[in-house]
């Protein structure tokens, strides 16, 4: 559980981010919010759980992982398109659970 | 609690991080993401992005690209979309609207490239310089921020493969004691950004050449095994080849924007292609930078024997990059212009400059304690930002406010036409100059642009108080295939194609005039076009033959044809 310490932190930052721009800006806080939330389940995660496979440093795994899972995971959507699978809110969540779970239990 | 310079950095780049988002969002969307419209409205290609991801996000697939842009025809998508799935997936996890998200993520991503150079800079040099890199790259001057609002906005998406493919290929190389699972792990990621740029904009393919000499080299030195050297290219393959086998005839078939066939059975290399489009800034560093760029490259090149094998990749990186973005100059290289890869390349190329203040930097600071040093760097660095921020800001600024494509009433007609009317609807958008984000109204649609002289034929005769039955325009039409649209796949390589308006009997879409009686609606502006007369002319006109005016604000109206 300790590797899962930097997830945390990296959504504490994000939450960070989203009241300071709700408190600097006209939108609204629960939009940030919601920004804040996409950015760490469909950027941050999938590619983090997959680089602890490996042995980079924290920051190392949570950067250059959110490049991985903006690679992977629209990947696995283009894929998904293909054999007529939606590309909805419910099935991206599935894909983006089933890469962060397997990558962690088979590490 | 004392705090490691470690993580003193990390909250300055943080600190940037926020800055640097400020500075690209903010001059468009003004700080409100909750406006339903597009922030930017300066480029047709941020249009077609916007209103292509929107597609995706809405119907919740790509197989098929938009009806109303293919006269109301459903023809398979042949275009490289990966970038546009990227954000319809973002976005179904936020409340905020599909127009807005296309300008963040494209923020977010070139923020992430910024990051990821972070990332190798702080790895293979050390975290003083990537810091200084981060911040000259946070905060450029705004001319190396010009993708953002001139529609490249998938060259971020690319860009940031590449440093991950970096940064990766290097950390691979260095790892001690690396095991077959290594090979597997890492052909993967390796195989997952080839396909995210073969999917998304093949034109970075344009920067393989350098990974492949330098693994053949690292071959040859016996430093990588041909044993994992196969596997990695295998595992490579094996997430390739589905989605070359699927896309790649598809492409061929259809040319669109961001197709593989244009370079493909184009020339490569063409004199007249290659030249500085004009609406591109040139891409330039300041004397400032050119100076200190070039203090940091010699001072590389004399250290050249004594510096690590990372350092040395990344600094050929930089080279190649450079002779890669300047090649449509020097070697008449086209590649979707070539010199595109010179402002994705800005975040790292700016490591020499980084390198050159930080040699600086060092020689001023050299009696002081590390922690003093340390706070020394953070300073220069947020001088760096405080230079830089406004007039970068003020410039994006300049470009927001000088007008663009549309304001809110004109915003306000395409929301009336695509809410309100039915889905297959006609539409002739009068006022050429709608022409441009018309597809907003997610309508076919006919239109001019008043640049183009249509618009203006249509205008001038209406001035000259002759109502017309034909107008001049043109169709908001996806690029296509001489040999038409795909309107089915039968095979891998086999294809039903047919061309817009093939079910009409009376019309073609390479007709550049259109009986009014063709369209259902007609979109116009009759206030502060300054031929208002002639615009109230043919209001009055289309009244009194039976046509109806159904939506009308201060500035625009929509007349329903009578049938």
């Amino acid at each position: 559980m300790k590797e899962l310490k930097p997830l945390g932190i990296t959504a504490g930052i994000l939450a960070v981010f989203a009241v300071a721009g709700s408190l600097f800006t006209q939108t609204s806080f629960w939009s940030f919010l919601t920004l804040g939330f996409a950015i760490w389940f469909y950027i941050v995660l999938p590619g983090y759980m997959i680089l602890m496979h490996t042995s980079l440093a924290s920051f190392q795994k949570i950067i250059i992982g959110s490049a991985i899972s903006t690679a992977i995971v629209p990947v696995i959507l283009y894929g998904m398109d293909i054999i007529n699978i939606p590309l909805s809110r419910v099935f991206i969540a599935i894909v983006i659970l089933i890469i962060s779970v397997i990558s962690y239990f088979k590490k | 609690m004392k705090l490691s310079q470690k993580t003193i950095i990390i909250i300055a780049l943080l600190v940037f991080f926020a800055l640097g988002f400020v500075l690209r969002s903010f001059p468009f969307t003004k700080g409100n993401l909750d406006i339903a419209k597009p922030p930017v409205k300066t480029s047709f290609d941020v249009f077609e992005n916007t209103g292509h991801t929107k597609w995706i996000y809405d119907t919740e697939q790509q197989k098929y690209l938009q009806p109303h842009k293919i006269t109301g025809l459903w023809v398979i998508n042949p275009m490289n979309s990966l970038f546009y799935i990227f954000i319809a997936g973002f976005s179904k996890f936020t409340n905020v609207s599909i127009y807005q998200t296309v300008y963040f993520a494209t923020v977010l991503l070139s923020l992430l490239v910024v990051l990821a150079v972070f990332a190798l800079v702080e790895k293979y040099f050390n975290e003083r310089i990537a810091l200084i890199a981060a911040a000259l790259a946070f905060f450029p001057q705004a001319k190396w921020l010009f993708q953002m609002y001139i529609g490249f906005q998938y060259d971020y998406y690319a860009f940031l493969a590449i440093i991950a493919t970096l940064f990766l290929f290097l950390h691979y190389i260095e790892k001690e004691n690396r095991t077959t699972k290594d090979a597997v792990l890492y052909g993967l990621l390796f195989g997952a950004l080839m396909a995210m740029i073969f999917l998304a904009h093949y034109i970075e393919f344009l920067f393989m050449p350098f990974f492949d000499v330098v693994g053949l080299w690292l071959l040859w030195k016996k430093k990588l095994s041909v044993k994992e050297s196969v596997i990695i290219v295998f595992m490579i393959g094996i997430i390739m080849l589905p989605f070359v086998l699927y896309y790649y005839p598809l492409t061929l078939q259809g040319h669109l924007q961001g197709g593989l066939v244009g370079n493909v059975q184009g020339a490569l290399i063409n004199k007249e292609l290659s030249g500085h489009p004009d609406y591109f800034p040139m891409p330039r560093l300041s004397t400032a930078l050119n100076v200190l760029g070039l203090l940091g490259a010699g001072i590389m090149f004399f250290r050249w024997k004594k510096i690590s094998f990372g350092q040395k990749i990344v600094l050929l990186f930089i080279v190649y990059a450079i002779l890669l973005g300047t090649s449509n100059y020097t070697l008449n290289v086209t590649g979707n212009r070539a010199e595109r890869q010179l402002f994705s390349s800005y975040p790292i190329i700016v490591l020499l400059p980084a390198i050159g203040i930080y040699s600086i930097a060092s020689l001023l600071l050299k009696r002081f304690p590390e922690t003093t040093k340390t706070l020394g760097f953070i300073a220069i660095a947020f001088f760096i930002a405080f230079l830089a921020f406004k007039p970068a800001f003020s410039e994006l600024e300049q470009v927001s406010n000088s007008g663009g494509f549309f304001d809110d009433s004109k915003w306000d007609a395409l929301v009336y036409i695509r809410d309100t009317t039915p889905k297959d609807s006609l539409v002739f958008y009068l006022s050429g100059y709608e022409h441009a984000f018309a597809q907003f109204g997610e309508r076919p649609s006919f239109g001019g642009n008043i640049g183009f002289g249509n618009t203006k034929e249509n205008i001038i005769k209406l001035c000259n108080g002759q109502y017309l039955e034909n107008y001049e325009g043109g169709w908001d039409i996806r690029d296509i295939n001489p040999n038409g649209y795909i309107l089915k796949r039968k095979g891998l390589n086999s294809f039903e194609l047919v061309q817009p308006f093939y079910n009409h009997s009376y019309y073609t879409y390479n007709h550049t005039n259109a009986p009014l009686k063709l369209f259902d609606y007609v979109v116009l502006q009759y206030k502060n076009t300054g031929f208002d007369p002639c615009m109230a002319f043919f209001l009055n006109e289309s009244i009194a033959r039976g046509n109806q005016v159904v939506w009308n604000n201060n500035e625009m109206a929509v007349v329903k044809v009578k049938k």
